[in-house]
């Protein structure tokens, strides 16, 4: 391993361009000025990733338009070389300057592929326009035959899909019940190992009176539960004096960017691949943004990327607090508490939001107790006092409703399958399907195809989710794969029970009378038993919500994520 | 201003390439940057060009082997395309543009897509001969309804095919449908991508953009014509066109260019032995299938 201590930098001050916090300027100073602000966040934030990689050098940028079907290309390998069919047309060109320190340091050969493309002079990025988001986000479907097969069976036989699906997730279940080897990230760099031909050069320390600044790696900047309490994490870093500096590692049209929790941030959306701009080991963006800010510890909201970089972190700052926040164990191979167990050798600090995942955190993966924090995230959405059941009144029509985004996770199949089954048995029920999201569309075809269309009704995240519940009877979580959901705690709070399936940490709440199978034909089934049974029986209907009222008590007892998460930062 | 990428591609004309880059930086409307792809000359083309200083900004590529004229076009469009450059605006070294042909092939360009659609994927020049009359190897081919556009005042034709004698070529039509297929070597590349291009919407030759190709002999091609110092190039032009004829229209599209073929070449009293090689090439065809290449698909 070697180190890159050398202190000859100086310490660079935060300009602003286009109102966004930047490591750069433009050459001239109108470019730009008629994007919106989600433009803005987007060019700025690639921008500063350029800036970043190219140190005190003029870069002249081209600006390419794109579709719905092409997700902002910012930080990418082909943003160096312009080898993206995306970029179909250029629609402008400017220069920035980059206002970062270079760093007196000779290259390793391993870093040939990085300085190549660092090298060049032309910078080739596509900031999507806000018109993209008036259409369903835009998933690329799998490509070949077995991508167009279940694409067809997805479609026709939904359940059937979600059963082959079931299937086929079989394989990882060892995973979820087995302790997984930490990575050992030296190691790696040893003969014989992955990176055997790269060597770990460690980041230079920050110059005197750097700006202090904290790391946090998210998803992407869509709409979701995780997602709130990461940019809730992004406010608690601002308030507590740091500059949060937001990398994410997902492609989105980030809809979500112009969240004001996200105000002063420096904003970096990743475009990825980014394998041959970012050498193993060295870690060109990442030792910029070490050497030239006064980083004091890291956060980790599901991003891959940051994941796989957080031991070379710790190398280079040893002893800074590393923390990551994890909701789901996914069935397909753990998802990121697995990712979290795989680089808990560099965690100094687990969160996780129900006392479910910490048990799998510290049984199943045997991390030490006093590194796992258990924090729920009910104070985001959801006030814990004063809730009181509501009451069905004599004119209403018993209603059932599914909260959550159009995504194969929360499976708004099996709901629209039990309101078929309820309708079915004769019973005059009233659904609501409120979300949206890449199934949208697919959503509207089964409800069509069930002839439920003027039995559901669908609403959009434009109107508010409180409007929903407080319409509700009865709330419905059909998802195949959860953590413990915002809503269940959002519905309990409104005065409505919860019928679930049986995933995630939802048992935390939902008493085993209204937890059903996570299979999605035997789901669908159960579900539509115990909603007929609610819709019957006022009482059981009471009875449940409080059961589930007393239990969620007992969670949002313990500290909030929100009021740890502001201690633990506020020590940094 | 719209930005366009010169490319051209050489191997072993020297003193023609001189003339050819001359008459690129005489352009009314100047190029962005001049690649000049060296088929691994043995002339001295590597030597002139490393000293070479022009008006225009140049980059040399030199290939570590001659890749032909398919190879270096489609290395030299990639260059364009990942320099960012609206169009590129492709040449053989013996094709000297006149000063006005970059800017009528743009204003051109421009016109039939405002009266045909945002889909018009490329305009070529009138290829004249040092004589001033018409270069016989290098006429496009015209589309049924070819005067669509001069009656509408226009100087363009509308073509589904050309040959690469001067070539615009939008950025979107490269992203849509890849390069030429290096693998082609020479002959029958630029037929088989024009073709590729055309294939929504026709393309324009642009009459009053005037590029002079200097290519010694002014005759047209014919496999009557094949003798055994020509048989090399012949070779890749059947091997080629029966691929193309055979996996991109169908086996009677290559049965039919087979007999045409062998009429050709006994109208032409081609001897036997030729006779058969040709025939293997033909053959060859049904195996050699490249796949297309995209700017993304490059090694980086």
């Amino acid at each position: 391993m070697r180190s890159s201590n050398r202190k000859l930098f100086v310490s660079v001050t935060l300009n602003k361009a286009l109102d966004q916090p930047a490591l750069f300027r433009f050459a001239d100073a109108e470019t730009g000025a008629d994007l919106s602000a989600r433009e803005r966040r987007l060019l700025v934030g690639g921008l500063n990733f350029h800036a970043l990689m190219a140190p005190g050098r003029t870069l002249h940028v081209h600006l390419y338009d794109g579709t719905v079907e092409t997700p902002p290309r910012l930080t990418d390998d082909s943003t160096f070389d312009g080898l993206s069919r995306s970029n179909r047309h250029r629609i402008d060109t400017f220069d920035i300057v980059s206002e970062v320190e270079a760093e007196d340091r000779e290259s390793e050969p391993s870093e040939a592929a990085s300085d190549a493309l660092s090298e060049l002079a032309v910078r080739h990025l596509h900031v999507s326009s806000d018109s993209v988001l008036r259409s369903d986000p835009y998933r690329p479907p799998r490509p070949g035959l077995i991508g167009s097969v279940a694409r067809r069976v997805k479609s026709r036989a939904p359940l059937l899909y979600d059963d082959a699906r079931d299937l086929s997730l079989l394989r990882f279940r060892r995973r979820l019940t087995t302790a997984v080897e930490p990575r050992d990230y030296a190691s790696e760099f040893l003969p014989g190992g992955e990176h055997e031909d790269d060597v770990i050069v460690t980041a230079a320390s920050a110059p005197e009176g750097a700006q202090k600044a904290v790391i946090i790696g998210l998803h992407w900047f869509e709409l979701g539960g995780a997602e709130l309490w990461a940019f809730e994490t992004v406010r608690l870093v601002r308030e507590a004096g740091f500059l949060p500096i937001v990398l994410t590692n997902r492609d989105s049209h980030q809809p979500w960017i112009t969240r004001p929790e996200l105000d002063g941030a420096l904003l970096i959306p990743f475009s990825e691949p980014t394998v041959s701009s970012q050498t193993p080991g060295v870690e060109q963006l990442l030792r910029a943004l070490l050497r030239t800010f006064d980083v004091r510890g890291v956060v980790v909201h599901h991003n891959q990327w940051l994941y796989d970089r957080l031991a070379w972190i710790a190398a280079s700052r040893p002893g800074i607090p590393i923390v990551d926040s994890t909701h789901i164990v996914e069935y397909t191979g753990g998802g990121y508490p697995l990712s979290s167990a795989i680089a808990a050798r560099s965690v100094t600090t687990h969160h996780v939001i129900s006392p479910s995942l910490a048990a799998w955190m510290t049984d199943v993966q045997g991390i030490p107790p006093e590194r796992v924090v258990m924090a729920p995230l009910g104070g985001l959405t959801v006030k814990p006092k004063d809730a009181r059941f509501r009451a069905r009144a004599d004119d209403e029509r018993f209603t059932v409703a599914f909260v959550g985004r159009m995504a194969r996770q929360k499976a708004p199949e099996v709901f629209v399958a039990m309101a078929h089954r309820l309708k079915l048995r004769g019973l005059d029920l009233r659904f609501i399907l409120h979300g949206d999201g890449e199934l949208s569309s697919w959503v509207e075809d089964i409800i069509a195809a069930e002839g439920l269309d003027a039995d559901i009704i669908r609403r959009t995240s434009q109107v508010p989710v409180s409007k929903t519940l407080g319409e509700a009877h009865v709330l419905v979580v059909s998802s195949h794969n959860e953590g413990l959901t915002l809503t269940t705690l959002e519905a309990i709070a409104h005065g409505v029970p919860v019928v679930s399936t049986d995933v995630g940490a939802q048992s935390d709440v939902v008493p085993a009378s209204a937890l059903v199978p996570r299979f999605a034909r035997a789901a669908a089934r159960r579900l539509a038993e115990i909603v007929a049974a609610l819709a019957d029986d006022e009482g059981a209907r009471e009875e449940l919500w409080r059961k589930e009222r007393k239990a969620e008590k007992r969670l949002l007892s313990q500290r909030s994520a929100s009021d740890w998460f502001k201690e633990e930062v506020g020590s940094w | 201003m719209v930005s366009v990428a010169g490319v051209v591609v050489t191997f072993n004309r020297l003193e023609k390439l001189k003339t050819v880059i001359a008459s690129i930086e005489a352009q009314t409307h100047p190029v962005e940057t001049l690649f000049v792809i060296d088929n691994a000359s043995t002339d001295g083309t590597a030597e002139y060009l490393a000293s070479l200083e022009t008006s225009v900004p140049l980059e040399v590529v030199t290939m570590s082997v001659n890749s032909g004229g398919a190879g270096g076009f489609s290395e030299g469009m990639r260059r364009g395309y990942a320099s960012g450059a609206d169009h590129v605006w492709i040449m053989d070294d013996d094709c000297y543009p006149q000063p006005e042909a970059l800017s009528s092939l743009i204003t051109g360009f421009d016109g039939a897509v405002a009266e045909l659609g945002p889909d018009v994927p490329f305009a070529c020049s009138i290829v004249e001969f040092t004589d001033g009359s018409i270069c016989e190897m290098n006429n496009p081919v015209p589309t049924w309804d070819w005067a669509r556009l001069l009656v509408k005042g226009q100087n363009n034709v509308m073509v589904t095919a050309c040959s690469f004698v001067s070539v615009l070529i939008p950025r979107w039509a490269i992203a849509e449908y890849g390069l030429p297929y290096s693998e082609y070597f020479i002959w029958f590349d630029d037929r088989e991508y024009t073709l590729r291009l055309t294939n929504r919407c026709p393309g324009v030759q642009v009459l009053d953009s005037v590029v002079v190709h200097d290519m010694g002999d002014n005759r047209g091609v014919n496999f009557a014509m094949v003798d055994r110092k020509s048989l090399w190039k012949f070779a890749y032009g059947v091997r080629n066109e029966a691929s193309w004829q055979l996996h991109h229209r169908g086996f009677l599209y290559y049965v039919e260019f087979g007999a045409r073929l062998f009429v050709s070449l006994h109208r032409g009293r081609v001897s036997l032995d030729l006779r058969a090689k040709l025939l293997g090439k033909w053959l060859q065809g049904i195996t050699f299938n490249p796949k297309v290449r995209y700017p993304e698909q490059t090694t980086r």
